[in-house]
């Protein structure tokens, strides 16, 4: 699949200062990778998508060599997981400034620290320099929300406003997906996939390798007195809390 | 907006709701108002399983198969997600769940695996209350970290 967004995401109580030091960072950390790796001339970045919640951004490349943006796609991965286990990434030393940099703003407040691709979820919850146990876990399933981001520009990647837990949700498709992507914006929709969770809250963090999207007609309010009284115990029949409980302890 | 006080349902009180039980029914319906309307202060929360064992036990209630035009209806329930949260099953509800029946084991209760889901919902979404008419159920509370009680409108809410 075709590679051209990277995401960082903070989580946690955000003070604008932090919010925009942490951009700062951010932007360090692509031009240093984009010029270790060769590429500083050839990839262009835009914004792709902002969300609140968990003060999550995501900026997209552009280039004519779509393996350039790529490049610095898998480095940032790479970055990321060094910094998770605690060891400085294995590049030069302004993508290390600036990686270490972002996790610096780890405090009381900004709780976790996202690096999210595509391919990947690596969240840094700690400075440490021990190695951190596993805080995303990913497994089939499925994710209920409303489609709200889906850019004018050819992209892989939509957003998921899940409710529930009050997140963006982000969404990778496969490139015979992206044309089917137009219907459902603005549309309530379940995603199934492989689901990626924080562990300790259990909330979405992003679908990949998405099986369907089913979307959801508009329901009137108030839909559910339809089944108000629908069907009324026969004389005789245990009360609902009677078939309950002989059903669970079956 | 302040958020809306969370409730959960358990299956018990839905079937309730289905069967339209006449003493029942005043306090279900004030609720579902509340929950789906826009100005409400509460919302309602249960788990996917609800609505597998909502169908089943309206089967065994009547010991026959479920007349699908009955069936569909009961599906209307859950589709106006402004006044039902539906939360599905996932890794962390089951760890809890887990936590739950190893608690049940040492305090001698008989928590059954679906019992645990169900709590264990309640607890991620961070419920209020956990309301069913369990009597089992009733003497968990505060145990399980809420309160569980029977259906009631709460003081001050009332429609």
């Amino acid at each position: 699949m075709a590679k051209d967004t990277l995401t960082l995401a903070l989580n946690g109580e955000v003070p604008f200062d932090e919010y925009s030091d942490a951009i700062s960072h951010l932007r360090a950390l692509v031009n240093a990778l984009s010029v270790e790796l060769g590429v500083a001339d050839s990839v262009e970045w835009f914004i792709h998508d902002l969300h609140t919640g968990s003060a999550v951004s995501t900026i997209r490349g552009e280039s004519e060599k779509p393996e350039a943006t790529e490049r610095v796609i898998d480095a940032y991965t790479n970055v990321a997981r060094a910094l998770q286990v605690g060891n400085p990434p294995a590049y030069g030393v302004p993508v290390v400034r600036a990686a270490i940099a972002i996790t610096r703003i780890l405090n009381s407040r900004i709780t976790s620290i996202r690096f999210e691709t595509a391919d990947e979820d690596i969240v840094i919850t700690s400075t440490s320099t021990v190695a951190i146990s596993e805080t995303v876990r990913t497994a089939l399933g499925a994710v209920e929300g409303r489609v709200q981001t889906l850019t004018e520009r050819k992209s892989l990647r939509f957003i998921l406003y899940d409710d529930l837990h009050d997140r963006a949700v982000s969404c990778y498709v496969r490139e015979d997906q992206q044309e089917t992507m137009r219907d459902w914006w603005g549309k309530r929709a379940i995603v199934e996939g492989e689901v990626s969770r924080e562990i300790d809250s259990g909330s979405p963090i992003a679908v990949r390798k998405i099986t369907r999207v089913q979307t959801l007609s508009e329901v009137e309010r108030g839909s559910y007195l339809s089944a108000r009284a629908v069907a009324p115990m026969r004389p005789g029949s245990p009360l609902p809390e009677e078939v309950i409980r002989r059903l669970r302890d079956a | 907006m302040p958020d809306r006080i969370r409730i959960y349902w358990d299956a018990n009180v839905w079937l309730s709701y289905v069967n339209g039980i006449a003493d029942r029914l005043p306090i279900l319906d004030a609720l579902l108002a509340d929950s789906g309307s826009p100005n409400g202060s509460i919302r309602l929360f249960t788990s996917e399983l609800t609505k597998v064992e909502v169908a089943y036990a309206k089967q065994e209630q009547d010991q026959r198969i479920l007349d699908p035009a009955v069936e569909e209806r009961i599906d209307k329930l859950w589709e106006d997600r402004t006044a039902i949260q539906i939360v599905e099953y996932f890794d962390a509800i089951g760890r809890q769940a887990r936590q739950y029946i190893r608690m049940s084991i040492t305090r001698g209760w008989r928590l059954r695996s679906v019992d645990a889901i169900h709590l264990a919902t309640a607890k991620h979404i961070d419920a209020a209350e956990f309301q069913t008419y369990e009597e089992r159920l009733l003497g968990y509370s505060n145990d399980v970290g809420f309160p569980v009680l029977r259906p009631h409108v709460l003081q001050g809410r009332m429609l």
